[in-house]
């Protein structure tokens, strides 16, 4: 780096634990007690810089005040975390938000009201440029040239979004923290942003967190995903890893619909009652193995009775009972068969994975 | 609109009548005396006044912008430790009458008073005139910022100051670039309040000599009534105009946001100290010193055995009486003010429209013209008036009539909230069920609406309370409430019973406002600094309007 950042002052660079180096942000044993109400417990995080890291998880489960420590907007009461290898909160360091070179867009815009677009996206930057060409070339990312001159009450909740993503955008933060951006709203608007915002920190090459308890949202939008649960780190890995492979039960029903089918496991295969499959990582003896209801088939047979028919439209799941436990099967379309019929099911996925009962 | 619906919109309007009948008295009265209207307006008797006047709210509401907002932005927004201790602290001199805080004054620089007897000082400053008035005034009305400003800082959503220092600002230029352009409106309504507030005084004004527009209008009340009735109407003018302003100013304002967690709070540091000490100054003179030098004088009083204090004890119908017609009248008001709003409330909340604002507006008129204005015209009016009319003349229920027309204003507040609280289609679904609109009303919409009407109803029972000069010129011979005695032994300089009966009416001013307006407003105060456990949607404002100033 060759300039410090200013925190640098407040601060000593404190190599961190493990090393993180070259983690644009790293959290290392980070626990914080809300209430009597242990919120975050043992959190190690590390996000390689460019990259964009999804925080998954049900609301509640902490992930907010794991993003306001790392912002410095709540502090931890124990553990550390770095933001481009200098420590800016450990046991006897705290940097102040203001210092830390972090940009935020909240749940909602936030934008100051008194203030026009223009005014709001120079805020972070430095006298001479609030009204500069960075602010014209933030809002120019954000697909808003020549709203600067407009008031944020003018603008619906899709652009007054976006001008809070400029805001954080402009004054070239080292790290950018987005909580639910685009939870306040409707879904056609979600999804254009979405995709929109991945493409803005990817063109940005910005190093982000992005919190959001919607699955979908986190797997486009993350390179790699955590799963966080009752305040921890559930699983840290990329969508895929997280969909085919969970490291254990609570992230495999989260994550993705489910069916925990009772097997019982030979090395690298269980038998279960959709017939056997292969396993990812060898177990033995009685386990629940994993299997996503589009692994599941259904072949000429008899062995499961259909129950009930779930029809979405573009596809459709069909609730069976194989040998007694109940086997969610999905199926492009609609399905040729009526309830009370009889079916075989066939498993046609990849290695799953078990875990012991 | 239905027959029900013409009954209904008729009786709301006759309800409304008594209302605009101060105001319309001046209006008429001014108008077939136009040559004495203009020659009162064009003396120079009338420029001092009103001029004084001006300055006189002009410098409190400024000063009491001042501190509200300062006390208001440490309690809501900084590291603060016990913020619901200081909040209710600081909320706590509105308990104290105008009057009583300028007896207060005028007592601790008396021969013999605290600041003589304790401190040994032997040179006695002289308190009245500009200095004193703008002193009480300051310290006993800075709470109408307080309140609101408070309120609009914690209704604020975090995130646009947590934005700000993430863009690295620091917290003062938070503050001045955030914070303040937010709260503006908020100060300005408060502020536009104390205005009023001072404008309308008339007690301590008038007990600290300090010549203004209420105390030039209560002299000529009796040898030059023509003037006083000409002063009145620019008096009232000014306030009507002072409430418009308030009212528009309160309602620009963001909408609540989600709040998420703790908001940030500024670390005080080295300011901790002067922070601490602006707050304890500010209580201990607001609060403690006036409560101090009226215990004071009534302990030393008593003790002294001075003949004013030992007559007030040794007969306890002394106390008692006085006590008992406060308790008397005010509840008989209090009972009175809700009854008669109610059917205006219905009509403006149900059939919300130009008619039902103009209904409500009217009400509010009659809060925003100045207690001792009101109670000077229902005087003119019923003295001028022939027959029947003239017989009111003090007595019991034009006092009643007068207290509900000033202070109405707060119980419609209430049974507005009261009425808008229960669903309209509630009433639907008893009508469908073949219930007859008196037994839907008792049966359901009455006992939902009560705990916001008699909430209502306390708030004018307080002012009531607390009311000097409407007593003062209508009270019935011989009728005498703690105000008025409080009042009476002050301007006979007998300052150890004007303490007694001073401490008594604070007291019950004191149980009241904690009933009324303080626990409700700390009940909607979420656990304050302990976050995680604010559930959302909690940190409701305590209702800014609910503790309205009232002519002291």
């Amino acid at each position: 780096m060759e300039t410090l950042p200013p925190h640098i002052e407040m601060c000593p660079a404190v190599p961190t634990r493990a090393d993180p180096r070259g983690s644009a942000l790293a959290l290392r044993g980070v626990e914080r007690v809300l209430g009597g109400r242990p919120v975050l417990q043992g959190i190690d995080l590390d996000v390689p810089a460019g990259t964009v890291l999804a925080l998954l998880g049900p609301s509640g489960c902490g992930k907010t005040t794991l993003l306001r420590c790392i912002a410095g907007l709540d502090r931890p009461d124990v553990g550390m975390i770095a933001v481009d290898d200098f420590t800016v909160s450990g046991p006897d360091c705290f940097v102040r938000p203001e210092r830390r070179r972090i940009g935020m867009v909240f749940q909602e815009p936030a934008l100051f009201p008194n203030r026009t677009v223009g005014g709001n996206v120079g805020y972070g930057l430095p006298r001479a440029e609030r009204d500069g060409p960075r602010v014209e070339r933030a809002l120019a990312l954000v697909g808003l040239t020549g709203a600067a001159a407009r008031m944020p009450a003018t603008l619906s909740g899709g652009p007054q979004q976006r001008v809070s993503l400029a805001r954080a955008l402009a004054a070239e933060p080292s790290l950018i923290l987005l909580d639910e951006p685009f939870s306040a709203l409707d879904a056609p608007l979600r999804a254009d942003l979405r995709s929109e915002v991945r493409r803005l920190l990817a063109a940005a090459g910005a190093t982000a967190v992005f919190v959001t308890h919607d699955q979908e949202e986190a797997f486009l939008i993350g390179d790699r995903v955590a799963l966080m649960l009752e305040g921890r780190i559930a699983q840290v890995g990329t969508a895929a890893d997280l969909y085919e492979r969970p490291a254990s039960r609570a992230v495999a029903t989260f994550v993705g619909d489910a069916n925990l089918l009772p097997a019982e496991a030979d090395g690298g295969t269980a038998m279960t009652p959709v017939g056997r499959v292969p396993l990812a990582r060898p177990a033995h003896g009685l386990v629940d193995v994993v299997i996503r209801p589009e692994c599941v088939a259904a072949c000429p047979g008899d062995d499961a009775i259909v129950e009930r028919i779930e029809y979405y439209g573009h596809d459709a799941v069909i609730v069976t009972s194989s040998r007694g436990c109940p086997v969610r099967c999905r199926v492009m379309g609609r399905p040729p068969f009526d309830e009370g019929d009889r079916i075989g099911l066939e498993y046609v996925g990849e290695p799953s994975v078990a875990f012991s009962r | 609109m239905t027959w029900r619906g013409v009954r209904a919109t008729a009786l709301a309007v006759a309800l409304t009548v008594p209302f605009a009948l101060p105001f319309a008295y001046l209006l008429v009265r001014n108008g077939q005396d136009l040559g004495g209207l203009w020659g009162a307006v064009s003396d120079t008797r009338l420029v001092g006044p009103l001029l004084r006047s001006l300055a006189l709210g002009i410098s409190v509401a400024a000063a009491s912008a001042v501190l509200g907002t300062a006390a208001a932005w440490l309690v809501a927004r900084t590291e603060l430790r016990g913020r619901r201790m200081w909040a209710l602290l600081l909320c706590l001199p509105l308990v104290i009458p105008s009057f009583v805080g300028a007896v207060a004054l005028i007592a601790a620089f008396a021969p013999g008073g605290l600041v003589e007897d304790l401190l040994g000082i032997g040179w006695l400053p002289e308190v009245s005139g500009f200095k004193g008035a703008f002193i009480v005034l300051t310290l006993l009305t800075y709470p109408y910022v307080f309140l609101p400003v408070m309120a609009r800082l914690r209704g604020l959503p975090p995130s646009l100051e947590e934005s700000a220092r993430l863009l690295g600002r620091r917290p003062v230029e938070v503050f001045l670039t955030v914070v303040m352009p937010q709260a503006r409106a908020a100060i300005a309504a408060g502020a536009l309040l104390v205005f009023l507030y001072v404008i309308s005084d008339f007690g301590a004004v008038q007990l600290l000599r300090y010549d203004t527009l209420t105390r030039a209008i209560y002299a000529d009340r009796l040898l030059d009534p023509a003037t006083s009735i000409a002063l009145s109407l620019v008096l009232g003018l000014l306030a009507v105009a002072v409430v418009v302003m308030e009212r528009r100013s309160s309602r620009v304002g963001l909408r609540n946001q989600t709040h998420t967690g703790p908001p940030l709070m500024v670390p005080l540091r080295g300011a901790g100290m002067p922070a601490y000490l602006f707050l304890v100054l500010l209580i201990g003179f607001a609060l403690v010193a006036p409560i101090a030098v009226l215990a004071f004088w009534a302990i030393h009083g008593i003790a002294r055995g001075s003949p004013d204090a030992t007559s007030v004890l040794a007969d306890p119908g002394m106390i008692l009486e006085p006590l008992l017609s406060t308790a008397g009248v005010s509840a008989i008001t209090a009972l009175a003010a809700v009854v008669i709003v109610l059917p205006i409330a219905f009509r403006s909340v149900r059939r919300p429209g130009r008619l039902g604002e103009m209904l409500a507006g009217t009400v509010v008129g009659g809060f925003a013209l100045p207690g001792l204005v009101t109670a000077l015209a229902f005087v003119f009016f019923t003295l001028s008036a022939p027959g029947p009319l003239g017989a009111l003349y003090q007595t019991l229920p034009l006092l009643v009539l007068a207290y509900v027309v000033h202070h109405g204003a707060l119980a419609l507040g209430a049974a507005q909230s009261a009425v808008a609280g229960v669903p309209a289609r509630l009433d639907d679904a008893a009508r469908i069920m073949g219930r007859g609109r008196l037994r839907r009303f008792a049966g359901v919409e009455l006992p939902l609406m009560l705990p916001g009407l008699a909430a209502g109803a306390g708030l004018v029972l307080l002012s009531t309370a607390k009311e000097l000069p409407m007593t003062l010129l209508l009270a019935p011979a011989g009728f005498s409430t703690l105000a008025t005695r409080v009042w009476q032994a002050a301007e006979l300089a007998a300052y150890a019973e004007a303490a007694i009966y001073a401490l008594v009416l604070v007291a019950i001013s004191a149980v009241l406002t904690w009933f009324l307006v303080v626990r409700p407003a700390l009940r909607s105060w979420a656990p304050g600094p302990l976050p995680g456990s604010a559930p959302p949607g909690a940190g409701a404002p305590p209702d800014r309007r609910s503790p309205e100033p009232t002519t002291p």
